[in-house]
């Protein structure tokens, strides 16, 4: 995939910094920010940690440049976005979280939008998977983190049936990876690389960029 | 009718759909709307490595 800067829209031709097995959170940051919030985010990150993903949000990394790009970088780079909006939600921190949202979309990634309160879905995002943070939080979450495991598999089967299509067999490999962390993973997406005969292009290339992982 | 051995067959664990395809092209070339499997198309089976 050519990843296109939000910033410029000139063609990112760089490495990106892969964060398998991590979770973009995407909420509201400034104040204020109702306790029911908070206690979602706890929640949302102890039962990730139980399964062994990290999770980061914008402020987890200051790098002293451009804010858009940062969150962006880190954004697409993580194979899991969950998005918190709530009720009371300031305008345009709830804008941020569904523009953030649509990035994930773009890049296939894991995605659910947690509601708490009372709060409305643009008509976009009414076929989204959304979990309403109440009493039967708890079930609904854990059955998306555990069909985690299902959707890394079916990549996998995906990448093997698509080999004939290299670099779309690279790209289901690395989404796999990205949900389970095997290396074995990026050594299939080496040799299915190499048989592409791939391997004389410059080391920029789209091709080679996207068997970076 | 003989199977061909390039179409198979996967399930979607995100939409609980069948997709199918054509590995000799390296495309899927459809998408199932409605519940259950392709007839006669082979499921194919899941990585035997992997998490």
């Amino acid at each position: 995939m050519i990843a296109y800067r939000p910033t410029d829209g000139d063609v990112h031709a760089a490495r990106i910094a892969w964060k398998p097995r991590t979770c973009f959170v995407m909420a509201q940051m400034g104040a204020p920010i109702p306790a029911t919030v908070t206690r979602a985010k706890t929640r949302i990150a102890r039962r990730l940690r139980q399964a062994g993903f990290k999770t980061v949000d914008a402020d987890s990394k200051t790098t002293g440049k451009d804010f858009l790009l940062k969150v962006w970088s880190l954004a697409i780079a993580c194979p899991i976005g969950i998005a918190i909006v709530h009720e009371g939600m300031r305008p345009d921190a709830m804008a941020n979280v569904y523009y953030e949202l649509g990035w994930m979309h773009a890049w296939g990634r894991e995605t659910v939008v947690v509601k708490v309160g009372n709060v409305q879905l643009p008509s976009d995002l009414v076929r989204t998977e959304h979990i309403p943070f109440d009493a039967q939080f708890a079930r609904r979450f854990s059955e998306f983190v555990e069909s985690l495991r299902d959707r890394c598999a079916y990549y996998l089967v995906l990448a093997n049936q698509l080999e004939k299509n290299p670099l779309l067999a690279i790209d289901y490999l690395r989404r796999a990876y990205l949900l389970s962390g095997d290396v074995a993973q990026r050594k299939k997406a080496d040799t299915v690389y190499e048989a592409a005969g791939l391997a004389n292009r410059a080391p920029d290339s789209v091709e080679r960029l996207l068997c970076q992982f | 009718m003989a199977k061909n051995r390039d179409i198979v067959q996967v399930k979607n664990p995100r939409t609980g759909h069948y997709v199918k395809i054509d590995r000799a092209a390296g495309t899927i070339i459809d998408h199932k709307k409605s519940e259950g499997a392709y007839k006669d198309v082979p499921v194919a089976r899941k990585a035997s490595k992997g998490k």
